[in-house]
C-alpha cells in the first residue's frame, strides 16, 4: 500500500520555522502505524514574501492526501484562500486547520469555509495523531477523536474536549529527532507551556492555565544541540515568562552556560520585569540572554484592571533599571486600543516608558483574539473589532476609532524616533 | 515625546527667512561653549542643535563628535538641508552620528519658499538635501534610515495652502511634520481653518503632525496635535486674564508675546468643557 502524504504548512514571520508543526510530526510519528503508512512533511513559508500561489504551486506538485495548516491571526486570511483554491483544484484533499486562531472559533470558520474539513481545537499533538490514525482506518469515523470539529453528512460536528497532555515529555523533541534543524537567529526553544498570569488579551494564560514543563534532561539535550552548532549566534526561548521561578532559572542558566562554547546568545526572551532582582540579572547574564521583552502594555490603572494585567510600577521600574545596568537590552511593549485607555492615556504610557529609557519600545495594536477574555467579554468594554483575522480593534467605550487611528499614526513616528539611536 | 537638550549653535545662516526667530542673536557660540552646554545634559540622552544653520559651521563634525562623546544617543539638527544637497556632506553628517533632521520648509513652490528664505534656488537645494538623506541607506547599505521631520513655518505667504505644503513632501517619507505659527503679522483666526485641514490631511496620509505656538483653545477636537502638551514650551509665551477661566489654563502656555502685541487676546476664548482635560493634565504631569 502506498503511504499517504501529509503536508503541514505554516506561514511564519522573518524566516522562522514552525515549532508547532515540528511537534505535530514528532508526536504523530511515535505511532508505528503512522510511521509505516504516512509520509509527513513540514513546510515553512514566509508570511511576508510568500503568497497563496506559491503555496498552491508547491501543493500541486506534491499532491498530498492531507494538508494541515498552523493558524495564527496573521496568517489566517492566506490559509483560508489557499484552502478554498486547493479544494477547488483537488476536492479529494483533506484540509485540517489547527492553532490558536482556528481552534477557538471552529463554528465560524467551518461555516464560512466549506473547503475546511476538520479543525483541531486546543493542544494538537495527540489529536492530530489520532486523526491520522482515523484516516488510516483505525477508527470508523473521526467521531471518536476528541478535540476536533468536522463535517458529517453536511453537519458540523464537534467531538468532546481533548484534555491537555499531562506530561510534555511524551512529545518527542523535533530537534533531537531531526525533524527541525536549528538555524541561526530563527530557532525557537520551548521549556514549558502555560502562563500563571491571566492577561485578558492573551491566549496562553486562559487556555493553558496550568504550567507544564518539558523534562529538564531533554531541554539540556536541545540546548546542547543548538549551542554545539557554531553557526548559531542567537536563538529564542518562547516561554511565556522565562524568569518565572528562580530555582528553575538557576538550573536553566547553568545548562546554557555549560553548553555555550561558541558564545551564542538568546534574544527577546519574555520576562516579567517585576520579578527581576540582582540574582536574576546574574542568571540571565550567565545564560547569555542578550535582550528581553516585557510589558507593561499600559501604565494606566483602570486599563490594567480591565485587562487583568500584573503590573507593579515600582518593581517594574526597578527591574528595567537592573536589566539595563546589567547590559541586557530591554524591549518594552505597549498596546494601542486597550479598554480603559484613550489617546492621551496611551501617550502617558509612552511618556512613562521613555523615562525608563528601555532599549526599544514596541508598539502594537490590540488584536481581539478568539479564545481570549477580551474576545469573550467584548460587550463589557464596548469592544468593536474586525471579525476577520487579525481581529484589529476598531473602538472601545473609551477609545473611539479616530483616536485609535491617530495613536497608530503617532506611534509609527514615535517608534522611529525613539528606537533609532547611536549604539 | 522625546525631550531633547536644546543647544543654540549660532545664527549664521545661508537663508534669511522673513520670520526667523534666531537671526538677531548677538554672537555665535564657540565650540567650547557648545561642548560645555552638552556637559550639562540634565540626564537627557538626546540633543537638538539649532540655529542658524549648523551645517555651515566649519567645526560641524567636531560638534557632532562632541555630542557623541558626551554620550548623547540621538543627535538632531534643525536645518534647511541646503548643504546636504551635496551627497558627500549628507553621508558624512550621518556617519558622524547625526540621524535626526528637522528640515525647515515654507512651501513646495520655489517662488514662495525662496521669497520667504530670501534666497533664490533655496527650495531646490533643500529638496535635494531631503532626497539625499532619504537615499543614504539604500546607496550605502546603512542598517537604518535617517529620521526626517519637517518644520513648516505658517506665514502670510503659505497659510492658505499649508495642507498641500505638508502633502508635497510626503513622498520623501517624512517621519513627522511640525506646523509652527511663526508669523506675528498673520491673524491666527484666518489661518486656523487651513491648519485644521492640514492636520487632518496629514493624518489621513499617515504622517504624524504637530502644531506649535497655537493655543489649545483654538485646537478643539485636534488637541492631540498640540506639541506643547508633550514638550515643555520653548520661547516667549503669554496669557490673558481670560485664560484663567479656561479649562486648559493649567496645561496651555498661551500665545507668543509678539503675536499678542499685534493682535491682542480677542481670538483666545476660554474653554468651559473638554472631555480630554483630565487626561491631558495627567499626561502633562506624568512623573516617575
Amino acid at each position: 500500500m502506498n503511504k499517504i502524504k501529509v503536508v503541514l504548512i505554516s506561514f511564519n514571520w522573518s524566516n522562522h520555522f514552525s515549532l508547532a508543526n515540528g511537534y505535530l510530526k514528532a508526536y504523530a510519528e511515535k505511532d508505528k502505524l503512522i510511521r509505516d503508512n504516512a509520509l509527513i512533511q513540514v513546510v515553512d513559508f514566509d508570511a511576508e514574501t510568500h503568497n497563496v500561489q506559491q503555496a498552491l504551486y508547491y501543493l500541486s506538485k506534491e499532491k498530498p492526501d492531507i494538508v494541515g495548516f498552523s493558524c495564527y491571526c496573521w496568517n489566517m486570511a492566506k490559509i483560508l484562500d489557499i484552502s478554498r483554491l486547493l479544494k477547488q483544484l483537488y476536492p479529494e484533499i483533506k484540509i485540517i486547520l489547527g492553532g490558536p486562531e482556528a481552534g477557538p472559533a471552529t463554528q465560524k470558520y467551518m461555516m464560512e469555509n466549506p473547503a475546511v474539513d476538520v479543525i483541531v481545537r486546543g493542544e494538537g499533538e495527540v489529536t492530530f495523531q489520532e486523526l491520522l490514525r482515523s484516516y488510516l482506518g483505525v477508527y470508523e469515523s473521526p467521531a471518536s477523536v476528541k478535540g476536533i470539529t468536522y463535517r458529517e453528512n453536511g453537519r458540523i460536528v464537534s467531538t468532546k474536549e481533548r484534555p491537555l497532555l499531562n506530561d510534555l515529555g511524551d512529545i518527542p523533541s523535533p530537534y533531537l529527532t531531526g525533524i527541525l534543524t536549528p538555524r541561526d537567529d530563527v530557532t525557537y526553544l520551548e521549556t514549558f507551556r502555560g502562563c500563571p498570569y491571566r492577561c485578558a488579551f492573551c491566549f496562553e494564560g486562559k487556555n493553558f492555565p496550568r504550567l507544564r514543563f518539558f523534562p529538564e534532561e531533554r531541554i539540556k539535550k536541545e540546548i546542547e544541540l543548538i549551542m554545539s552548532n557554531r553557526t548559531i549566534r542567537s536563538f529564542h526561548v518562547v516561554d511565556s515568562v522565562f524568569n518565572l521561578k528562580k530555582d528553575r532559572l538557576r538550573r536553566l542558566a547553568q545548562m546554557f552556560y555549560d553548553a555555550n562554547r561558541f558564545g551564542a546568545g538568546m534574544r527577546t526572551v519574555e520576562v516579567m520585569a517585576e520579578l527581576i532582582d540582582e540574582e536574576a540579572i546574574e542568571l540571565l547574564k550567565k545564560a547569555n540572554v542578550l535582550s528581553v521583552e516585557t510589558g507593561p502594555q499600559t501604565v494606566n490603572k483602570n486599563t490594567i484592571k480591565n485587562i487583568n494585567r500584573y503590573y507593579r510600577k515600582e518593581k517594574f521600574n526597578r527591574g528595567i533599571r537592573l536589566l539595563l545596568d546589567g547590559g541586557i537590552e530591554v524591549l518594552t511593549d505597549l498596546i494601542i486600543g486597550l479598554p480603559g485607555d484613550n489617546f492621551f492615556r496611551f501617550c502617558r504610557s509612552i511618556k512613562a516608558m521613555m523615562r525608563l529609557k528601555p532599549t526599544t519600545i514596541v508598539f502594537s495594536i490590540l488584536h481581539v483574539l478568539p479564545g481570549t477574555e477580551l474576545y469573550m467579554n467584548s460587550d463589557k468594554f464596548g469592544l468593536q473589532f474586525d471579525e476577520k483575522a487579525p481581529h484589529l480593534i476598531l473602538k472601545n467605550d473609551t477609545f473611539p476609532y479616530d483616536e485609535i487611528d491617530k495613536a497608530v499614526v503617532m506611534s509609527v513616528s514615535v517608534e522611529r524616533e525613539y528606537n533609532l539611536k547611536l549604539p | 515625546m522625546i525631550t531633547y537638550k536644546r543647544i543654540f549653535v549660532g545664527s549664521r545662516c545661508n537663508n534669511s527667512c522673513l520670520y526667523c526667530n534666531e537671526k538677531n542673536r548677538s554672537r555665535d557660540p564657540e565650540l567650547s561653549d557648545i561642548v560645555a552646554q552638552m556637559a550639562h545634559n540634565g540626564g537627557l540622552d538626546s540633543v537638538e542643535l539649532y540655529g542658524g544653520e549648523l551645517t555651515l559651521r566649519r567645526d560641524l563634525f567636531s560638534i557632532l563628535d562632541a555630542a557623541r562623546n558626551q554620550g548623547f544617543k540621538r543627535i538632531k539638527i534643525v536645518t534647511n538641508a541646503r548643504a546636504l544637497a551635496d551627497i558627500n556632506a549628507a553621508v558624512k553628517t550621518v556617519e558622524s552620528g547625526c540621524y535626526f533632521f528637522e528640515v525647515k520648509v515654507h512651501h513646495y513652490q520655489p517662488g514662495i519658499h525662496d521669497y520667504v528664505t530670501q534666497v533664490s534656488g533655496s527650495l531646490q537645494q533643500t529638496v535635494e538635501g531631503i532626497r539625499n538623506l532619504r537615499r543614504i541607506d539604500t546607496l550605502y547599505q546603512t542598517p537604518f534610515s535617517a529620521f526626517i521631520g519637517l518644520r513648516i513655518s505658517i506665514s502670510r505667504q503659505n497659510y492658505k495652502d499649508i495642507g498641500n505644503v505638508g502633502l508635497a513632501f510626503i513622498p520623501y517619507k517624512i517621519d513627522r511634520i511640525i506646523l509652527s505659527f511663526d508669523d506675528s503679522e498673520l491673524e491666527m483666526s484666518k489661518a486656523l481653518p487651513h491648519i485644521h485641514d492640514a492636520v487632518n490631511l496629514c493624518t489621513l496620509n499617515r504622517v504624524w503632525i504637530l502644531t506649535q505656538r497655537i493655543p489649545l483653545c483654538v485646537m478643539m477636537g485636534l488637541e492631540h496635535h498640540v506639541s506643547e502638551i508633550y514638550h515643555e514650551p520653548d520661547g516667549d509665551y503669554k496669557k490673558s486674564k481670560n485664560c484663567k477661566k479656561c479649562f486648559y489654563d493649567e496645561v496651555c502656555p498661551g500665545m507668543s508675546t509678539r503675536y499678542l502685541d499685534n493682535f491682542g487676546f480677542s481670538e483666545l476664548k476660554p474653554i468651559s468643557e473638554s472631555r480630554h482635560i483630565e487626561d491631558i493634565r495627567s499626561l502633562c504631569n506624568e512623573q516617575d
